[in-house]
């Protein structure tokens, strides 16, 4: 028969005027195979408790499997939570969220940076006090010279609070300067966050109206064709058959949806801030350009909100639904974000297939009305660094309780950070071991420095790096 | 309709008997008498149950099956006298395997008879069910809809016609399994691009815009009635069935979530892509044990690209929105309206021709025998092509003549003074044909199929052509080692007649199994040229000048054609004679007819199709008839029931 020889790259070189070919790597600024030099790591931290009924899926369905009781998100029907909402409806396979690990700090006050550096503030407890353990994930990882091989000319830790209202607690980045414990430097307005990337200056052309139409529309016309796949009506033979094709539907797909909107150093657009969420979007799109354009690798945002009512809504488990409306927002955010990261090809996979998101609170979970607890810590993840995180999965670990020290080291290891990596000052592991804490859940099993040193069974599965 | 046509051979006995009493009281030849076999077992036979049937219902007037008038009527013909000749109305009782069995009756040949059929018709209740593979539209298919969808001015676009030529051309080269079914890398790509291009281009058109949306899509704002009765109409026609309820509110609502014109662009490039669309979709309505009864739409369907190789027209959505497809009667009507009248009918007449006589090897014709019988042949080739095409076009259309016709015609086209000169006749003038003789008469003598580009004329590949395309006999290729062996062991042949030095090159016993078919009819053809021209000397050309010159003998012994074919062939028109006059050809038409409408090989449950077609390709029919009754057959109406 008289085939076309045209391949199918030479075909797909016609879709989208070539916006469907996978991304070249040479087209990324200073993109290479994925390797630690090309990791993200990017934590989302928001204030004050949460109500678990509202955060976590339900226990339905739940199964141990010996370290944790698990769930895959895509059993779950409809929003993987109330927090967790529609936003994340596409994502269940591109998630896991982390239950049921206990922060060993000595204390509970505001400031403790216990997300970042599972620690407290045991000298000051007015509030303005500074952690016993001095250090942040995201500022020992921007520390690097894993993550900055070259860091000239590089923002190594970016560290902002978008719509900043003026709430106290939206630093939890800290780190030592000169034998002083220190806030690492946070920007607030979009203004300032923009003028850290002076090589983000030349405003993108805008996307084609028929490039963001086709990719919509493919993404109706995919689903289309699954439906009759799965519709039952074909034959065994048909289906199989039939499959093939779905896959090049499934191909354009990706092709359009890896369209690279912010993949050269370019600004990207952004839009009038008449509201906090488009500040929100303007400074993640920035984050995001920069990240392209290999501007940085470490980045800590804080989801502030008014002090009131978020911290009446804390202490009033009747405000429960309150605060779950307000955390769902946060997790709009994230969602967000993943979606600019997804759109970027590196060849390699894109830029969220190579990081790590992850997204931690204040405190725990509220228990006994008491808002303000160490134990009970949630961790969203994201990403999971070019496939070292088991993602798409409800991860519990109340029966199975350790430190939330071990999750930071999961992130660590995921980032390619082994422990003459991230430890300082001689203590082994990273954060707080408070004896008063490990006493009080029991964790004396977990304080030896083989186990300080170990990332969490089944989220983590890369090597482990010691 | 229930089955009415199970039955022992004790149970026939019996029925046979109480028939005939039957007979003896029947006066009136429009009395209706079914058989009630739905509860019977056993052994079915076709013929025998037909015979009954015929008695029954049909010899009062016709009489009796083994003289019968109406011999040779296929099932369609036979429903569509029921409808149309008032006197039969009363046999609209009988269900489509009753109307099958008496078909087959009417088709056995009379004892001493030449005429054999090939296919037999084993059980009507497994129509169709051959038909089991999805497939997805061919390219042509896919432009013909195109054209229909949007117009021929939007799909001329040099970049949808680029996108175009990036699917396969999905035309069989020698087999229709050639064309793959469903997957082409390119296919869903090009496809995807040609409707982005298309949203943009029809909006561009007020015309085209309004055609197709409505004149309300012009308007500033368009109103969710405006889309949807777009969605409705378009829909239609793109998924080629009325939308479901919830499928056109869902479509709706992905209108409203850009609306405007962004919201109709993207709807039409939703349905301009879908599955429907693009597929040949069948998922049918009621079941039984082995088959799925086809819904009207589906039908429509069908008729339409098995015929046109288009969506349906109007016509055939209005009947079907009607339920009046389940009807073989209607069936047949519409075929017949189309045939006669859709301007791609003859489009695909002609395709099914340059597949069956593979006309695009033809080459263009030895410019050194063209010098030397003083033709020139620079574009000869669209010469020897056309003249088959208005040598088919006269046979199938303007004569509506049978198969032998078509087999032994004399009656060609010669548009220019060479045609004329190859031909041995004058030209001939528009429609009307030109005589010639019978040396270069039938399908087989055409200038066109008897070309070659050689020095030398090649008796094997025309033999060969002759068996694979118009006798469907598989002859398998030759072992490379023994052919080299043997060439071997032969020594130079070069300089020998083609007759002496073919023999030579194949007297070997292994060769001779398929060469004692293929050198006969070669040989009988050495008095053409390559330009297909009457000569009576093989002359054999080098470097453009003539090397050497052979006396032709092309008398033969017993080509072995078939079962009471001719055992010698004295004239190359012996060849034509015994093609048109025997029964291998013409069932091999049948299933080339077969194989081509369904893009599929023939199986043992197309039986009953294949014999219909055979049957109407009998000299009581027409070419014309054998291919509505390729498609106007109760196959028509199911699938494969498969898990």
């Amino acid at each position: 028969m008289f085939y076309n020889k045209l391949s199918r790259r030479h075909f797909l070189q016609g879709v989208g005027a070539g916006l469907a070919l996978p991304f070249l790597p040479s087209l990324v600024p200073e993109a290479h195979a994925a390797g630690i030099a090309e990791l993200r790591y990017i934590q989302l931290l928001s204030t004050y408790s949460m109500y678990p009924s509202y955060f976590f899926p339900s226990d339905t369905g739940l199964v141990s499997n010996g370290v944790a009781m698990i769930k895959p998100l895509n059993t779950i029907t409809g929003n993987i939570s109330t927090v967790l909402g529609s936003a994340f409806d596409n994502y269940k396979n591109n998630i896991s969220v982390v239950r049921g690990l206990n922060c060993l700090a000595a204390s509970n006050l505001h400031n403790g940076s216990l997300p970042t550096c599972a620690s407290s503030t045991p000298e000051d407890n007015v509030g303005n006090g500074r952690p016993f353990y001095p250090f942040s994930i995201d500022t020992v990882l921007s520390q690097s010279a894993k993550l900055y091989p070259d860091p000239t000319g590089k923002q190594r830790h970016v560290n902002f609070a978008p719509d900043n209202t003026s709430d106290g607690y939206s630093n939890y980045s800290w780190t030592k300067v000169n034998g002083s414990v220190q806030h690492m430097p946070k920007t607030d307005a979009t203004s300032a966050l923009l003028s850290k990337f002076s090589m983000l200056t030349t405003a993108p052309p805008p996307e084609d109206p028929a490039v963001i139409r086709k990719r919509d529309v493919i993404q109706a016309v995919y689903a289309d064709y699954k439906a009759v796949r799965d519709s039952g009506k074909l034959s065994t033979v048909d289906k199989t058959r039939f499959e093939a094709y779905v896959s090049l539907v499934d191909e354009i797909q990706k092709g359009l949806a890896a369209a690279p909107v912010t993949n050269t150093c370019s600004k990207p657009s952004s839009e009038t801030e008449v509201d906090p969420e488009a500040i929100y979007r303007n400074q993640i799109n920035i984050l995001v350009a920069a990240m392209a354009c290999n501007l940085t690798r470490v980045a800590s945002m804080v989801f502030t909100v008014p002090y009131e009512p978020m911290h009446t809504w804390s202490h009033q488990g009747a405000d429960a639904a309150k605060h779950a409306d307000a955390q769902r927002i946060m997790g709009a955010r994230m969602a967000y974000l993943m979606s600019k990261m997804a759109q970027i090809n590196e060849g390699t996979g894109t830029m969220l297939d190579n990081s790590v998101i992850y997204w931690g609170n204040e405190y725990g979970e509220v228990a006994g009305g008491d808002p303000h607890r160490t134990d009970n810590m949630f961790g969203v993840v994201a990403g999971g660094a070019a496939g070292k995180l088991q993602l798409g999965h409800y991860i519990d670990y109340r029966q199975n309780r350790r430190p939330f020290n071990n999750f930071l080291i999961s992130l660590f290891n995921a980032m390619g950070l082994a422990s003459a990596d991230y430890e300082r000052e001689g203590v082994v592991g990273f954060g707080e071991y408070n004896q008063t804490a490990i006493n009080n859940y029991g964790f004396g099993g977990f304080v030896s420095d083989t186990e300080r040193r170990k990332p969490l069974p089944f989220l983590y599965k890369g090597p482990i790096l010691g | 309709m229930q089955p009415k046509l199970r039955l022992s051979p004790f149970q026939l006995v019996a029925i046979l008997l109480s028939t005939a009493a039957t007979l003896l009281s029947f006066q009136n030849c429009s009395e209706f008498a079914p058989l009630d076999l739905a509860s019977t077992n056993g052994g079915f036979d076709a013929a025998a149950v037909g015979k009954v049937l015929y008695a029954s219902n049909c010899a009062s007037c016709h009489g009796d099956v083994d003289a019968s008038a109406k011999a040779n009527r296929t099932s369609g013909q036979i429903f569509e006298a029921i409808r149309n000749v008032p006197q039969m109305a009363s046999l609209s009782g009988l269900s489509a395997d009753d109307v099958t069995a008496i078909s087959v009756a009417l088709s056995i040949p009379l004892p001493g008879s030449q005429i054999k059929l090939k296919f037999q018709c084993a059980d009507p209740q497994k129509r169709g069910v051959s038909d089991k593979k999805m497939k997805r539209l061919t390219r042509v298919e896919l432009v013909n809809t195109l054209n229909d969808l949007l117009g021929s001015t939007i799909v001329a676009n040099s970049s949808i016609q680029t996108q175009l030529s990036l699917m396969p051309n999905d035309v069989p080269n020698a087999e229709v399994t050639d064309v793959p079914e469903i997957h082409a890398d390119t296919h869903a790509g090009a496809l995807f691009e040609i409707a982005a291009t298309a949203s943009d281009l029809v909006f561009a058109n007020t015309a085209v815009r309004d055609r197709i949306f409505g004149s309300c899509s012009g308007q500033a704002t368009i109103t969710d009635a405006c889309a949807q009765t777009f969605i409705n109409s378009f829909g239609l026609k793109t998924l080629r069935r009325p939308l479901a309820t919830a499928e056109s509110a869902s479509l709706l609502t992905y209108f409203k979530a850009s609306g405007g014109v962004e919201g109709l662009k993207r709807v039409f490039m939703r349905l301009m892509t879908s599955p429907s669309l693009a597929f040949h979709l069948e998922t049918g309505g009621t079941a039984t044990t082995s088959r799925v009864r086809l819904t009207d739409h589906e039908i429509a369907s069908r008729i339409s690209y098995r015929l046109l190789g288009t969506m349906p027209d109007a016509e055939l959505f209005t009947a079907a929105g009607n339920g009046e497809l389940q009807d073989m009667a209607n069936v047949r009507s519409h075929v017949k309206r189309l045939l006669a009248a859709h301007p791609l009918a003859k489009a695909r007449v002609d395709e099914f021709f340059n597949f069956y006589l593979q006309t695009a090897k033809i080459p263009n014709p030895s410019a050194a025998a063209g010098a030397d019988r003083g033709i020139d042949v620079n574009g000869l080739r669209a010469e020897l092509l056309q003249e088959i095409a208005d040598y088919v076009n006269n046979n199938v259309w303007t004569k509506q003549a049978s198969f032998k016709a078509l087999m032994n015609s004399t009656d060609v086209f010669p548009r220019s003074d060479r045609m004329a000169t190859i031909l041995e006749t004058t030209k001939a003038a528009g429609a009307t044909a030109s005589r010639t003789t019978a040396s270069h008469s039938g399908l087989i003598l055409r200038p066109g199929f008897l070309a070659g580009a050689g020095d030398r004329t090649n008796p094997m590949h025309r033999a060969v052509l002759i068996r694979k395309r118009l006798l469907c006999q598989n002859l398998g290729s030759p072992d490379p080692a023994q052919v080299a062996q043997q060439t071997q062991a032969v020594g130079d042949v070069s300089n020998l007649p083609n007759r002496e030095a073919y023999t030579k090159l194949t007297q070997a016993p292994q060769c001779m199994t398929c060469h004692g078919m293929i050198n006969p009819v070669g040989f009988a053809l050495e008095n053409y040229d390559q330009l297909g021209m009457w000569r009576t000397r093989e002359t054999v050309y080098k470097n453009g000048q003539v090397a050497a010159s052979y006396p032709i003998d092309s008398r033969t012994g017993d080509p072995l054609l078939e079962a009471g074919g001719p055992t010698a062939l004295v004239m190359p028109e012996d060849l034509v004679t015994a093609l048109a006059n025997g029964n291998g050809a013409r069932s091999c038409f049948a299933e080339m007819v077969f194989e081509y409408q369904r893009m599929r090989s023939i199986e043992a449950d197309d039986g009953c199709a294949l014999r219909e077609v055979e049957t109407a390709s009998l000299e009581s029919g027409s070419l014309l008839e054998a291919f509505t009754t390729s498609i106007a057959n109760d196959d028509i109406f199911w699938k494969s029931k498969e898990n």
